[in-house]
């Protein structure tokens, strides 16, 4: 170290002591509006405006890649074995994983999206796995229209997707409306699906929050939750804890696994009923079951196929006893006659002709 | 001397179920009731107006007070419409609430449509009509009504053709229809007696049931519901202090006519008391700690027991009904899994409790005072209070109200069942020999001025407080630890966390093991083949030709046998 070095280390260390000095005299009010500080060594960048023009508030950068959508999906399907509920069953024990112990809030309204986001993803895999197996819910979607691009580059069993673009699937309501007319699903929703749509429902109030307001409790979310309740919290931020985030999942998931299990019922029963009210009471199929499991098997197959699972911790049952159930349910039954008395002393009559 | 043991424990039995209730004709409730003043007041509660809760142990006479109530009502028309209900089969729907969304507004139809059955059965009777359509006032048919029933106790949602029915079942149908029914039956108001209403085992539908009391409740119709001690929990919208007025139907062993009123109870309903000596008689009053039901249990055990000597019978009655009191605390760890570490723990504070007073009663030999109380420092600690109630609940601990102790300290205070401390000798250390006269003596000594204080470190040891806590089932994929009770998803690899449900657990139970049987009981049920279990009884057919299968068993045996095991299963169920 030189002489020169050494004065001017003691002018800096002066020149510190001096400025934290005047810094300890200045109320803090008068700070704020001091005009803009000198840079200092302490690592802040040099602020240079020479180059910014008026408007330039926020500090930008050249785009100098470009973001290749192309390569961002995977080249194959892989869920094609997957029923609708294992992939929804996937997706979320996924998301379950992320609520561990680095769990923050923020990432809690990011897993909220997710949760939902399977959820939908659900409805339309079905809807999809449905048009293709079922073919009177065929016949419905036949008179839909999709995009002439869905039509040119979809192939086959994925095209029923295409119809499914339009429709937004974030609400109980709007999912009970895509069943309605996509697969024919009419009437009073049924009392069993009632608890889980009314909380499926506030999620989806939550999520909408999430989407379009970084959180933010909006005036129409409010409305639908609830105003009395939730008035005095408008425009406040959205702060879900872990055990919160794992409720939501709880909802959703029971949400999904009761819409799984009463289409199935819905869609059976109907088959078995085979009858089309709005169409005096015609056939909706051409075939009818023949309560004979090897015969009927095939047809079974593809509709326990759709709604089973093997990836739940608690596997569907085998399709054996689920026919069985079936059958017991639905299969007509005919009232058995009293047994004649064919040996009836002095009983002339002649047996009736059947 | 084989067949003499068979034919003592199969008398146990039956003595057992003389003495429920539910088992008494109805000219026997009607003359059988004591009129003391202890019960006149349960029974006016019952009678009046607005919400009372009746609050007892089991076999405290809560049921045997509804019945009488109702009967009374039934007869006399200037008196309310009774209707009287048990929800005694609540746990066949436990299940529900691991397999259906809706399993809360199933529970809510249920509950309801029993209301209706009941009200069937009151019109019935006093229409003298036992097949009354009164589809026009009640919503349905009586068969339709009771295979909904039915129904929903198989846990199985309402078929396609009973969701219409089971729609139009709310509690503002229910309570137009029990006014009509009123109306029809010419009574100026309704009292509904709802028995078994301490559905304790699922809090989940007991809130629902309060919730069902709360808003059930009018000007005109006025509900009464029999619950536990120790059941403080009724739900978000249910606050006991504005909804209702708590009745004691458990009379404390501290209260002055505690003799007297069990005295009555035996006048009325046990007619060979003078072949047993007074002195036993006593001592029984005090095992009995107050619930009428194990008196006469007791004293007609005594009776049919063929040892000569008073004390042993007496202390093999006493060491039985020990045990058939903590074999019965014990099962509750079928029904609350979760809660087999607490369980275990309150088992041990109870057993600590008891030793605790006997040391003190020794100390106290000497003065004309006794030690019969223990005091717990408050504190906040939800397992243990879970804990200590669930020994209230059973009966097995007396709480008395709390009293403070210098500026901020409580003490909780408990008297651990009186069977127990006669079993351990913690009245008669004084003499080697058995004096009934003189353990009934030092019972009847003054409580010392203050009880046994500790705090809940100190009562239960360090050792055993580590054991207070829930046990929770791992994870059933990865085998992972849950952390918390609430927690739904495996945090490791993310699958589902499933309970099983504890209906289904405890249908499993082998039937051998059923807590109260005796070990004749127990010995017979082992040699069943087809029928192992609590749910094989259940759903056999005919398990009547199942039990004639066995050693020495007839069709008239088999039936009565049958009637007490399904009492047994049905106790252990509810």
């Amino acid at each position: 170290m030189t002489w020169l070095d050494a004065i001017q280390g003691l002018i800096q260390g002066l020149r510190k002591i001096i400025s934290s000095k005047i810094e300890s005299q200045t109320p803090p009010e008068q700070h704020t509006q001091a005009a803009p500080r000198l840079p200092t060594d302490t690592g802040t960048p040099v602020a240079d405006y020479s180059s910014s023009e008026f408007f330039e508030l926020c500090k930008l950068e050249a785009i100098t890649t470009q973001l290749d959508t192309s390569t961002k999906f995977a080249s194959t399907e892989n869920d094609e074995d997957l029923s609708p509920i294992d992939l929804f069953i996937n997706n979320t024990i996924e998301l379950n994983k992320l609520a561990n112990e680095n769990y923050t809030p923020i990432l809690g309204n990011l897993l909220l999206l997710g949760y939902v986001s399977a959820a939908e993803s659900y409805i339309r895999a079905l809807i999809r796995n449905l048009i293709n197996s079922d073919s009177y819910i065929s016949s419905l979607a036949s008179e839909k229209t999709v995009s002439f691009a869905a039509a040119l580059h979809h192939k086959k069993d994925v095209l029923p997707e295409a119809l499914l673009e339009e429709f937004s699937l974030a609400s109980p309501y709007n999912v009970f409306e895509t069943l309605k007319d996509l697969i024919g699903m009419k009437g009073q929703r049924p009392p069993s699906l009632i608890p889980p749509s009314q909380e499926f429902k506030k999620v989806c109030e939550l999520r909408h929050c999430c989407v379009h307001r970084f959180g933010k409790l909006g005036s129409k979310n409010a409305i639908r939750l609830g105003l009395s309740d939730h008035s005095e919290f408008l425009e406040h931020q959205i702060k879900l804890e872990k055990n919160d985030i794992e409720n939501i999942a709880f909802i959703v998931d029971n949400f999904i696994r009761s819409i799984n299990n009463y289409v199935y019922k819905f869609i059976l029963e109907r088959s078995a009923k085979n009858k089309n009210d709005e169409n005096s009471g015609r056939p909706l199929y051409q075939e009818n079951w023949t309560w004979d499991f090897d015969q009927d098997k095939e047809r079974f197959s593809k509709y326990y196929a759709i709604f089973s699972t093997k990836t739940d911790l608690v596997e569907s049952m085998p399709i054996e006893i689920c026919y069985q159930k079936f059958m017991n349910e639905y299969k007509p039954t005919t009232q058995s006659l009293p047994a004649r008395k064919k040996n009836k002393v002095n009983n002339p009559s002649p047996e009736p002709q059947l | 001397m084989a067949v003499i043991e068979d034919e003592v424990e199969f008398e146990d039995l039956k003595s057992f179920v003389e003495e429920r209730a539910d088992f008494l004709e109805e000219s026997e409730i009607a003359n059988k009731t004591v009129a003391s003043n202890f019960y006149k007041n349960i029974y006016d509660a019952l009678i009046s107006r607005g919400t009372k809760l009746i609050v007892g142990p089991r076999g405290c006479g809560k049921t045997h007070l509804m019945r009488y109530v109702w009967l009374e009502c039934k007869k006399d028309e200037e008196k309310p419409l009774a209707i009287y209900v048990s929800f005694n089969k609540y746990f066949r729907l436990e299940p529900l609430l691991k397999s259906k969304p809706d399993a809360i507004a199933l529970f809510n139809t249920w509950a309801l449509s029993k209301i209706l059955l009941s009200a069937y059965d009151v019109a019935e009777d006093i229409e003298e009509d036992q097949c009354l359509d009164l589809s026009p006032i009640l919503l349905a048919q009586k068969p339709e009504l009771e295979s909904l029933v039915a129904r929903l106790e198989q846990s199985l949602a309402p078929s396609t053709k009973q969701e219409s029915l089971a729609e139009s079942i709310s509690v503002s149908s229910v309570t137009a229809a029990l006014n009509k029914l009123a109306d029809w039956l010419e009574r100026k108001r309704v009292i509904v007696l709802l028995d078994d209403a301490a559905i304790t085992l699922t809090p989940e539908y007991l809130y629902e049931l309060f919730d069902i009391v709360r808003t059930l409740k009018t000007s005109r119709i006025s509900i009464k519901a029999s619950i536990y001690p120790g059941t403080t929990e009724f739900g978000p919208k249910f606050h006991v202090k504005h909804e209702a007025e708590q009745v004691d139907a458990w009379i404390s062993i501290e209260s002055e006519g505690y003799l007297q009123v069990l005295g009555e109870i035996i006048e009325k309903r046990f007619n060979e008391i003078e072949k047993i000596p007074p002195e036993i008689v006593e001592l029984f009053k005090y095992a009995a700690f107050g619930i009428p039901r194990t008196l006469l249990v007791m004293l007609r055990e005594y009776i049919q027991h063929d040892t000569k000597s008073p004390q042993i019978k007496f202390n093999k009655i006493i060491e039985q009904h020990t045990e058939f009191n903590l074999a019965e605390y014990r099962s509750l760890k079928n029904k609350l899994p979760r809660l087999e570490s607490i369980i275990a723990v309150g088992e041990h504070t109870l057993l600590r409790s008891v030793e605790l007073i006997k040391q003190a009663n020794l100390s106290l030999l000497d003065s004309d005072l006794k030690q019969v109380i223990i005091a717990v420092e408050s504190e906040n600690n939800p397992l243990f209070t879970r804990m200590i109630n669930l020994l209230v609940e059973l009966g097995l601990f007396l709480k008395l109200p709390t009293v403070s102790h210098g500026e901020d300290r409580l003490y909780e205070r408990y008297i651990p069942h009186f069977a127990l401390l006669i079993n351990s000798r913690a009245f008669s250390q004084a003499s080697r020999g058995f004096s009934a006269q003189n353990e009934a003596i030092f019972i009847k000594r003054k409580n010392t001025k203050h009880p046994i204080r500790r705090t809940i470190k100190t009562l239960i040891g360090e050792d055993k407080s580590a054991d207070l806590h829930l046990t929770l089932p791992p994870c059933r994929k990865c085998n992972e630890p849950r952390i918390n009770d609430n927690q739904k998803f495996c945090h490791n690899c993310g699958s589902v966390l499933i309970d099983e449900s504890s209906f289904t657990k405890c249908i499993a139970l082998e039937l051998y093991k059923l807590p109260r049987l005796t070990t004749w009981q127990s010995r017979k049920m082992k040699e069943l083949e087809a029928m192992k279990t609590v749910g094989d009884i259940l759903s056999t057919q005919d398990p009547g030709t199942e039990l004639r299968k066995l050693n020495r068993v007839g069709q008239k045996t088999a039936n009565r046998i049958l009637q007490n095991v399904f009492l047994y299963v049905e106790e252990f169920l509810s």
